[in-house]
Parts: C-alpha cells; sequence; structure tokens
C-alpha cells in the first residue's frame, strides 16, 4: 500500500514511470527482429535486407563450397561459412551495409539500417 | 540440335581428342563423365599451386587460393557421392586428354615470371572455365542419368561459371 502521507503527484509520476519502463520493454522485445539470408547458387538471397540496430542477421551456407558475409571496410565478418553452418550477428549502429563474399568478390548484399521509432504500446 | 552437336564436336577438338573409342563427350556414362569432372577440378588445383608458387601478385594468390578451395570441396562432394552410389569414376578419352593438355600448359607456365606468368595464369584460367562450363552445361548435364549426379554437376556449374566471371575480371585488371 502507498503511504497515504506522500502527495499524490509522486506517487502518480512513479506509476507512469514504472508503467512506461514495462511498455518500452514490450516495444524493444518485439521490436528485434531474425534476418535470415541463405547463401545459394554463390548468391545472397535475399541481396538486400532492411534491418535496425538490434536485429539479427543469421547467414546460412546451402552451398557446397565456403563462403563468407564481409563487409567491404572489414569492420564485420562471419568468418568462413562452410556447407550448412551459419553464422548470427547483431546489427550495430551505424554499421556497414555494403559486403560481399571474400572469397567470390561478386556476390555482393546490401543492408539497409531503418532506425525505427517505437510509439507507446505498440 | 545442330548447334549443339557442333559445339561437342569443337569442345572434343578443344580438347584434342585423339581415341578412337569414343564419339564425343555427350556419349559418356555418369561415372567417365564422374571422373572428366575429377580430372578437371584436379587440373585447376595444379594450376592454383603453380600460382602461388610462382606469382607474387595478391589478386593471383586470392584467386588461385579460391580455385584451391572450392574445387577441393567439389571433389569431396563428388567422391562422397560416388561412394555412397557405391560406383567408381571411370578413365575415358577425354580425361586423358585434358591431363595431356594441362601437362603442356604447366610446362609452359612453369617457365613464365611475373607479369607475363600472371597474364598468362589469367587468360587460361578464363579460357579452361569457359571450355569446362560449355562441356558441362551442353554435353554433360543433359546426359547425366543419376539425378543425384546431374544436381551435383548442376551446383558445381553455378560455381565455376562465378569462377569464370571472376578470372573474366582479372584478365581485364592485369
Amino acid at each position: 500500500m502507498f503511504n497515504t502521507t506522500q502527495p499524490f503527484s509522486v506517487v502518480m509520476a512513479i506509476a507512469v514511470t514504472i508503467a512506461a519502463g514495462m511498455l518500452s520493454a514490450r516495444a524493444t522485445e518485439h521490436s528485434v527482429k531474425e534476418h535470415v539470408v541463405e547463401i545459394t547458387g554463390l548468391e545472397f538471397v535475399p541481396d538486400r535486407i532492411d534491418v535496425s540496430p538490434g536485429d539479427t542477421i543469421t547467414w546460412v551456407n546451402r552451398d557446397i563450397v565456403p563462403h563468407t558475409a564481409t563487409s567491404v571496410d572489414d569492420s564485420w565478418d562471419t568468418g568462413v561459412l562452410n556447407q550448412s553452418e551459419s553464422k548470427s550477428i547483431v546489427v550495430g549502429q551505424n554499421m556497414t551495409t555494403a559486403y560481399l563474399c571474400r572469397f567470390h568478390v561478386n556476390m555482393t548484399g546490401t543492408i539497409t539500417l531503418e532506425y525505427r521509432v517505437e510509439s507507446a504500446g505498440t | 540440335m545442330i548447334r549443339t552437336t557442333a559445339l561437342l564436336l569443337t569442345l572434343a577438338a578443344a580438347f584434342s581428342v585423339t581415341s578412337v573409342q569414343a564419339e564425343s563427350p555427350a556419349e559418356l556414362n555418369d561415372l567417365e563423365i564422374a571422373h572428366v569432372a575429377y580430372v578437371a577440378d584436379n587440373i585447376d588445383i595444379r594450376y592454383a599451386h603453380l600460382a602461388l608458387a610462382i606469382s607474387q601478385n595478391p589478386k593471383i594468390h586470392e584467386f588461385a587460393r579460391t580455385m584451391i578451395r572450392d574445387h577441393t570441396a567439389v571433389n569431396d562432394q563428388a567422391l562422397a557421392l560416388l561412394k555412397k552410389i557405391g560406383a567408381d569414376p571411370q578413365d575415358n578419352f577425354l580425361s586423358k586428354s585434358l591431363t595431356a593438355d594441362a601437362e603442356k600448359i604447366i610446362n609452359e607456365l612453369s617457365g613464365l615470371r611475373g607479369d607475363e606468368f600472371d597474364k598468362r595464369y589469367a587468360s587460361n584460367e578464363l579460357g579452361y572455365h569457359r571450355a569446362v562450363n560449355d562441356l558441362v552445361a551442353n554435353a554433360f548435364i543433359p546426359n547425366i542419368e543419376n539425378a543425384e549426379v546431374r544436381a551435383l554437376f548442376e551446383a558445381g556449374l553455378r560455381i565455376f561459371r562465378a569462377h569464370e566471371s571472376h578470372a573474366e575480371n582479372m584478365v581485364a585488371a592485369l
């Protein structure tokens, strides 16, 4: 029970803060997405994906030869993915968006960074 | 049909067909085709090792390492598949012809250094992949009877076409 001597406005402020925190946590939980890029026939499929910071991208190699997904500036890299292997990377703020396979430089992919504006209650 | 026949005859001539036992690449059976593919992979791996030993060009090294990595992976898959179906690849006129031609090219490449080597290696990789890709697409895949073997060749062809494209870029850059 609330202390009846506390001003009503303070109690309401605490309640609103807690509620906002819960809503924010729920919104974050719902907004994080998992994206899968399959590597098949020496192509990234899809070769373009829209992601937001905090999302996860998983590259799965369906080819019989090894591949990588490597940013063009080498700032991130899945490492070598042999057949059926996968690697997940969490999307960072200002992540480099153009990438390729280090072994097959004609294999390219693009990440489009979207900075979503969360609305309370969504 | 006439164009395909003409292409196959051209390919046979390109590979210096000397045996009288076989009519054309299109008449090879699945196990002979598997043997040709295995030999063709190993030839390109040999070219790549030579490139790593002789060339000083990082781009050539990068391409050569990709050839070793990819052709080894494809051959491993082919051997695993043959083991699974309980069959052994069969030597044939085309495998022998490819090997004989490769010996000549390796001898030629071994005598070159610097830019001369790099340009010859790159142009040979482009020509070799073009010829083998045509062979696989037009003579082998339409005639392979085993569905799993055909699927492996179709996957291999996608990889080797990417190599051909990579080789085109390499030739243009040198």
